[in-house]
């Protein structure tokens, strides 16, 4: 017996002595399909990291072969500290953007949930109903309008047209916070009521101090969201204001205008591990939002 | 009588409970108040910014308004929606986003629940394989499209490295010859948030279902199709509406997967026939400033998901299985 067939639970053990052979050979059969999908799954991620220690001329004439010569640590030295630095001045942008968004977004989402989920009121169910199908809309209807808007106004290749975006909260997070703050019991609420407590102060000092989880799972699909997006800045923000989604699609180009794609690899390694490593930590709370939500990230 | 007990309108309690009448409606009127400060900010939003949008938005469709001049503004009628169906290239766009939809996402959720069937059972590493397969879900997209080119790359990429260990010397240019197959892929490459959702559902369902099959004789196969499927279309509905509404929209991936490094800096530099429906709204608006037009496409493409969701919904009472108690949905 090996060690494979020790996991396996206490129910299936009066069949193992029949055929435990070809449960072996199954079980193997299954490991051997995770780590081919394993390896498929992860190859990509891998392959970029490979291909950000290149030199330009291994990348561009590899001669089938697959690992650089000299692994060429300085092509992430390049991208974060020269070209004017400009992947910090990006990613400066990006956090001005990410960063206010994100907290007013947890506010009023976290208050329009308060509301949806701990009041009666006429119209409420209809209001709530409006939300949920607000995520069906697609999304070019409003944002066209929006930007000739916003262009009227003079708020373009600004930040104004996400944090009045943030303002009003998102369907999804408002949706998030109101199931969560469904599960609180009510004796909490009642007895602060007994106490005189505002509406507001029932909020603020008993429903968000225990809604921790659904702040953290909002925050960090908002961060997601913002330090990702390509679409909104591409349309408001010209070069200056540009984030780093931006940057990393143009990629770096030497003095005279060729491309440096090894160098570019390493800044879209380096983008992309905040996100993995904030995935790493907080892998439980960031997949029970999705089972909650049924919307994937 | 027990019903007249409870009930404050009974005309002899009448006197009795009046005080407690006014003072509960007091409470529900000040309830109603506080429920409306607080869905304010999005309330307000959602006026400033999607209704009035919205009305403003259809009313642009109807003109010829190009953005710079107000006083030049013509009220043209439904011309720009008869506009749209005369070009060959909406038509274009359309079938391909359609078919971008029809493959991606059927294979994408059949994809999603094989994965959660395999991952479902208590194996080792089976955390380990849950949290790989999710990881590309969290990738932002301007990195992954980056991610995706290298991979295809004729050169520098991993496809074709794998194949000249096969076939030495071949050189495939998938970014022009096997376009949509790498849009494809991109698309099934985080299928594991679709498992996780999918893995959720499969904790639902009680194990004497399964237990109670056995003793019947039934295999795992006749298990799966019997009793995990049908369990699971509640899942899957959800599932293919909102990867539906998402596919169709496909914007921004063909964009950034096609689009050429030098091209990024300016216009959607992709051949038409390759545009999906919302790379052509795109283009039309942003790189064109035909707003007039580009809302009028975007209200078309509304009007097409709103019939096709509501057929999706209609058709939903004859293959989705609904529990009769319904404690907890995915």
């Amino acid at each position: 017996m090996s060690q494979l067939s020790q996991v396996r639970p206490a129910t299936y053990r009066g069949k193992a002595a029949a055929g435990s052979g070809v449960r072996f050979v199954r079980r193997a059969l299954l490991y051997v399909a995770f780590l081919l999908i394993t390896f498929l799954v992860v190859l990509p991620l891998v392959w970029v990291v490979i291909t950000s220690l290149k030199t330009q001329d291994e990348y561009l004439h590899p001669a089938f072969r697959i690992m650089p010569e000299v692994l060429q640590w300085r092509n992430y030295s390049e991208a974060l500290f020269e070209h004017s630095f400009l992947f910090f001045r990006k990613t400066a942008n990006t956090l001005l953007i990410a960063l206010p968004t994100m907290i007013m977004t947890v506010i009023s989402s976290s208050l329009t949930g308060f509301g949806f989920a701990r009041h009666r009121a006429p119209l409420r169910n209809a209001l709530f109903i409006l939300v949920l199908a607000m995520m069906m809309v697609p999304a070019m209807v409003t944002i066209i309008p929006q930007f000739i808007l916003y262009s009227k106004l003079g708020l373009t290749n600004t930040y104004w047209p996400w944090y009045l975006q943030a303002v009003a909260g998102a369907p999804f997070n408002i949706f998030l916070f109101r199931q969560f703050f469904s599960t609180i019991p009510e004796e909490l609420e009642e007895a602060a009521e007994i106490d005189g407590s505002s509406r507001f102060r029932i909020y603020w000092q008993i429903f968000m101090p225990n809604a921790l989880p659904a702040i953290a799972v909002v925050s960090i699909f908002h961060f997601q969201w913002a330090w990702g997006d390509w679409f909104t800045p591409r349309i408001y923000l010209n070069e200056e204001k540009s984030t780093l989604a931006i940057l990393l699609t143009r990629g770096f180009a030497n003095p005279k205008g060729y491309a440096r794609d090894a160098v570019t690899l390493a800044a879209v390694v380096v983008y992309m591990l905040p996100l993995i490593i904030m995935f790493m930590f907080a892998q439980k709370l960031i997949l029970e939002g999705i089972v909650t939500t049924g919307i994937k990230g | 009588m027990e019903q007249t007990l409870g009930s404050p309108s009974t005309s002899k309690l009448a006197p009795a409970k009046r005080p407690g009448r006014a003072r509960r409606s007091v409470r529900s009127r000040r309830e109603a108040i506080s429920f409306y400060l607080f869905i304010s900010p999005w309330l307000l939003g959602f006026i400033l910014l999607t209704v009035f949008p919205l009305v403003l938005g259809f009313l642009t469709s109807l003109s010829n308004y190009d953005g710079l001049n107000l006083a030049t503004v013509q009220f043209v009628g439904p011309k720009n929606y008869a506009r749209a169906l005369s070009k060959d290239l909406f038509w274009t766009s359309l079938a391909n986003s359609a078919r971008y939809a029809i493959i991606v996402v059927p294979v994408g959720i059949t994809l999603s629940f094989l994965l959660a069937v395999m991952l479902n059972r208590p194996m080792r590493g089976r955390d380990f394989f849950r949290l790989i397969y999710y990881l590309p879900a969290i990738l932002p997209v301007a990195g992954s499209s980056r991610v995706w080119r290298l991979l295809f790359d004729p050169n520098a990429g991993a496809v074709n490295a794998l194949i000249r260990l096969f076939r030495p010397g071949i050189v495939i240019n998938w970014r022009l010859n096997y376009w949509w197959e790498m849009l494809y892929l991109y698309a099934w490459w985080p299928a594991g948030a679709g498992m996780v959702i999918f893995l959720a559902g499969l904790q639902g369902i009680p194990g004497e279902l399964y237990q109670a099959a056995e003793i019947d004789g039934a295999n795992r196969f006749q298990q799966l199709i019997k009793i995990t499927l049908p369990l699971m279309t509640p899942v899957v509905f959800f599932q293919l509406i909102m990867g539906i509404i998402g596919a169709l929209q496909v914007m921004v991936e063909p964009i950034l997967i096609y689009g050429t490094a030098s091209g990024l800096s300016g216009r959607v530099d992709m051949p038409g026939r390759m545009y999906t429906y919302m790379v052509y709204t795109f283009v039309q608006v942003f790189d064109f400033q035909r707003y007039g037009y580009g809302v009028a496409l975007s209200w078309i493409f509304f009007v097409i998901v709103l019939i096709l969701t509501l057929i999706v919904i209609k058709s939903s009472k004859y293959w989705v299985f609904y529990r009769v108690s319904q404690e907890g949905e995915a």
